[in-house]
């Protein structure tokens, strides 16, 4: 099996960014990302950029076209990729296909969102575009509102406490402070959540990530060329995806994202590794409930357990398993179409032992997890020093 | 949502009417053409049971949007909106506002009916949609 390695990373600062522009943003991410690399444009033999939907927030639409001229790249391949939130993580992987079929040497993946030049309602309205039209967003479904009735049925079916959900926006707040890019570098602590605007219950306003605006991007390439370009290439050693309905009353069982359960499971064939040999992950916590859903759905704990398990303290940095080093989607920022190329950022950080205070120890895998929508689409790659 | 887009859609989303097999018996909603277990083509229309009971719930506590200042479809609820998965059969789930009720009434297995209401309005004087809403049976 060809090899293929992740060689450069770039991101912007995530937050509300009024001052910079989509393709500015798209710009920064991808120059820094071959800079690091040791490269030039022109060395890009393909492009793909996740963006979910900026049609809605900027009114932009082919936005391949626009960064491989932003970037000035040469006439290479240049198509852009949606699967709502989980568009970076899609991005980087059909980067990751474009170099395994002997089309690419070295590949970028990009991902944009501009998510602040709207207003509030008008950006909920487009994140509801994710989720079904006819059968959900109708009747005045958003994505609080879904994520909500996952985590009431959680806590009816395992005895899930607020509490709970509420400790991972603190654990995601305190890694964050370590985050040079992140959106918020505040510490909170669980009364605050708890004390927080209920958006629908039981999701209170500190339970969801924010609005956010940002770039990130990576750069991948082949064997050969990764090991010419760096000594310490991070290789992929699984890239996997999986799908499943749009509308989460169609699911069997609604606290189960079966995409996830999928990808989870030919991450660990392609790689050959156990749950219990990672020790660093970046799950989708687009909402708490989501992060206790993503550990049983990777295989981390039990089905009903992630409750307990957090409240034992063993996703804190450096336990049993350092989950969201980085500040998660919660307090790092979830720039949509960016967010899943931002895990990847901190994966290779972390794999590159650059990550200074928020620093997972002794790790030779790190573990990326993207969500779109309600679990209509997962990605999930792990990455390692060897 | 566009006018022919609603008028394709209510004719059997908005109406609860879904498809069965003949060969299985598997109801589908929205309806299909060909089952998905056996590859048969001989289904049936078959209108969804108007009962069923609540497998999860929210109240969502913030509105939309503020229709008057952006050109887009009202969508008519009051606030707060409780929203509910209601399983009407085996396996067909749809996910509906619960009205006339007061959100501490609403427990998942609480029993409810659908009502046909208004949902949708396209600005002051644009067409209005209906759809099937739930309220508690009494
Ligand atoms: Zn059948």
């Amino acid at each position: 099996m060809k090899k293929v390695a992740i060689v450069g990373i770039g991101m912007t600062k995530l937050g509300n960014l009024w001052d910079k522009d989509f393709s500015q943003l798209g710009l920064e991410a991808g120059s820094k990302a071959v800079f690091d690399a040791g490269l030039t444009s022109k060395d890009i033999n393909s492009l793909y950029v996740g963006t979910m939907s900026s049609g809605l927030f900027v009114e932009q639409e082919h936005t391949g076209s626009l960064f491989s001229g932003m970037l000035g790249l040469n006439n290479v391949p240049a198509t852009r990729v949606e699967g709502a939130c989980a568009s970076g993580g899609i991005a980087i992987r059909q980067a990751y296909l474009d170099i395994l079929s002997g089309k690419s040497n070295v590949s970028m993946a990009l991902g944009v969102e501009k998510m602040t030049d709207v207003s509030l309602s008008q950006a909920t309205k487009a994140l509801a575009t994710a989720s079904s039209q006819n059968f959900e967003a109708w009747f005045g479904a958003t994505f609080p509102a879904l994520y909500a009735m996952i985590a009431r049925l959680h806590m009816h079916k395992y005895g899930t406490t607020e509490e709970q959900m509420a400790l991972c926006a603190v654990k995601n707040h305190k890694n964050a402070i370590h985050n040079e890019y992140a959106q918020f570098r505040k510490e909170i602590k669980v009364e605050d959540v708890m004390g927080s605007t209920m958006v629908s219950d039981p999701i209170k306003l500190l339970d969801c990530s924010p609005i956010t605006d940002g770039a990130a991007s990576v750069i991948l390439a082949d064997e050969e060329s990764a090991k010419k370009l760096t000594d310490t290439p991070i290789w992929i050693n699984a890239s996997s995806q999986g799908s499943d309905v749009i509308s989460l009353h169609e699911r069997q069982d609604m606290t189960t994202l079966s995409a996830t359960v999928k990808a989870a499971k030919d991450a660990f064939l392609q790689s050959k590794l156990k749950p219990k040999d990672i020790k660093c992950v970046e799950v989708h916590d687009c909402f708490t409930i989501a992060e206790l859903c993503a550990l049983e759905d990777l295989g981390f704990c039990k089905k009903g357990d992630a409750g307990r398990f957090i409240e034992d303290g063993n996703t804190h940095l450096n336990a049993e398993i350092s989950v969201n080093a980085s500040g998660g989607l919660k307090a790092k920022g979830h720039p949509i179409g960016a967010s899943g190329i931002a895990q990847a950022v901190e994966a290779v950080t972390q794999l590159r032992q650059e990550a200074k205070h928020r620093q997972v120890d002794d790790i030779k895998h790190v573990m990326t997890h993207n969500v779109g929508g309600t679990g209509g689409t997962a990605v999930v790659h792990i990455f390692g020093r060897d | 949502m566009a006018i022919p887009r609603y008028w394709r859609n209510t004719q059997h989303y908005y109406n609860l009417i879904g498809s069965k097999c003949k060969k299985c018996g598997r109801v589908y909603f929205p309806q299909r053409s060909v089952c998905a277990d056996d590859d048969s083509a001989e289904l049936e229309e078959h209108p969804l049971s108007r009962e069923g009971k609540i497998l999860t719930f929210t109240v969502l506590r913030t509105s939309l949007s503020d229709p008057s200042k952006e050109n887009t479809d009202v969508i008519v609820s009051e606030m707060p909106l409780v929203l509910a998965i209601i399983e009407l059969e085996k396996g067909v789930n749809v996910t509906a506002p619960i009205i006339e009720c007061e959100p501490e009434d609403i427990k998942i297995g609480s029993k409810v009916e659908a009502v046909f209401r208004k949902i949708m309005e396209k600005g002051e004087k644009g067409i209005l949609g209906y759809s099937y809403k739930f309220r508690l049976m009494r």
